[in-house]
């Protein structure tokens, strides 16, 4: 559940999502849910004219399985929350 | 669980498979596990009158990503599709094991 | 009880990581977060990615990133980065 608390925090902020299949895609998130699927919108494929396959879309989903990285700001996130939220997560995992 | 996709339902969509093709269709339905009911099916750079399939089902591990699909904002379509096809979601490195072989001796 | 890997992972929190990927991928930053997974949060991130030339000579080209999430089901290992020097 980490992760997709993470991700909420990071709703309407602009991301860059790199995925599996080489295609990397930047957007605003819009949301999220918890098998980490994103959607984001205002979509820019960052090399559009290799792939003009999503030229014509501005709103999509993508299925968490598929993302290999979400490139983020610094500014985005807290990082002591980030690694005190970890150790929480870590701990009651084990229970 | 996923109501994600619910504003795209009866919307024209893009669709990517982790095999790398590209279709455009209808959204009737889905579920959690983004298993896609999709009506008037065509490849993505094909006619929307060359429909290859009336109605299909695709199954949610197969789905890369689901876009909302603007027709008027659409400069490739029905265009034949003489563009690069995109890449599977596999991306499997040929003789991987060997790379990290020689990265390990370089250090 | 006894550590789990991921406990004894949770002592390099805010310290510098190697994490080996799929596809001949590697990445060396700070470690934010991770969960059971493997999904990892890493800032300062360094991107390797190594390929074969035609004479089977080993190349890398080198990304870098402030902060990147790394999906959990690509990563085949973490390390701190002298283990794998």
């Amino acid at each position: 559940m980490l992760f997709f608390s993470f991700f909420k925090t990071l709703v309407d902020q602009e991301v860059v999502v790199q995925l599996k299949n080489d295609i990397e895609i930047k957007g605003t998130l819009q949301s999220v849910d918890q098998f980490l699927n994103l959607k984001l919108d205002n979509i820019s494929c960052t090399d559009e004219t290799k792939y003009p396959h999503l030229g014509s879309v501005r709103n999509m989903f993508i299925r968490g399985s598929t993302v290999r990285y979400v490139y983020l700001n610094k500014n985005m996130v807290d990082k002591n929350l980030l690694q005190d939220a970890t150790r929480r997560e870590i701990m009651s995992e084990k229970k | 669980m996923s109501p994600l996709l619910k504003e795209y339902l009866n919307k024209k969509v893009v669709i990517v498979t982790t095999e790398g093709q590209c279709v455009i269709g209808t959204l009737e339905g889905f579920d959690k596990s983004t298993n896609l009911l999709l009506s008037s099916v065509y490849e993505r750079f094909a006619k929307p009158e060359d429909i290859t399939s009336q109605v299909q089902i695709l199954r949610g591990s197969e789905v890369v990503l689901c876009g909302l699909y603007d027709d008027k904002a659409d400069l490739f379509g029905g265009t034949g599709g003489n563009v690069p096809s995109l890449k599977d979601t596999k991306n499997k490195v040929k003789d991987e094991h060997l790379i990290w072989f020689k990265v390990g001796r370089s250090k | 009880m006894s550590d789990t890997p991921l406990d004894l992972l949770k002592l390099n929190l805010d310290e510098t990581v190697y994490v080996k990927l799929r596809g001949a991928r590697a990445l060396t930053g700070t470690l934010q977060a991770f969960d059971s997974h493997c999904n990892i949060v890493l800032s300062d991130a360094v991107e390797t990615i190594y390929e074969l030339d035609g004479n089977g000579e080993l190349s890398s080209k080198e990304k870098k990133s402030e902060m990147i999430f790394v999906r959990g089901d690509s990563v085949t290992l973490i390390t701190t980065p002298n283990a794998d020097e």
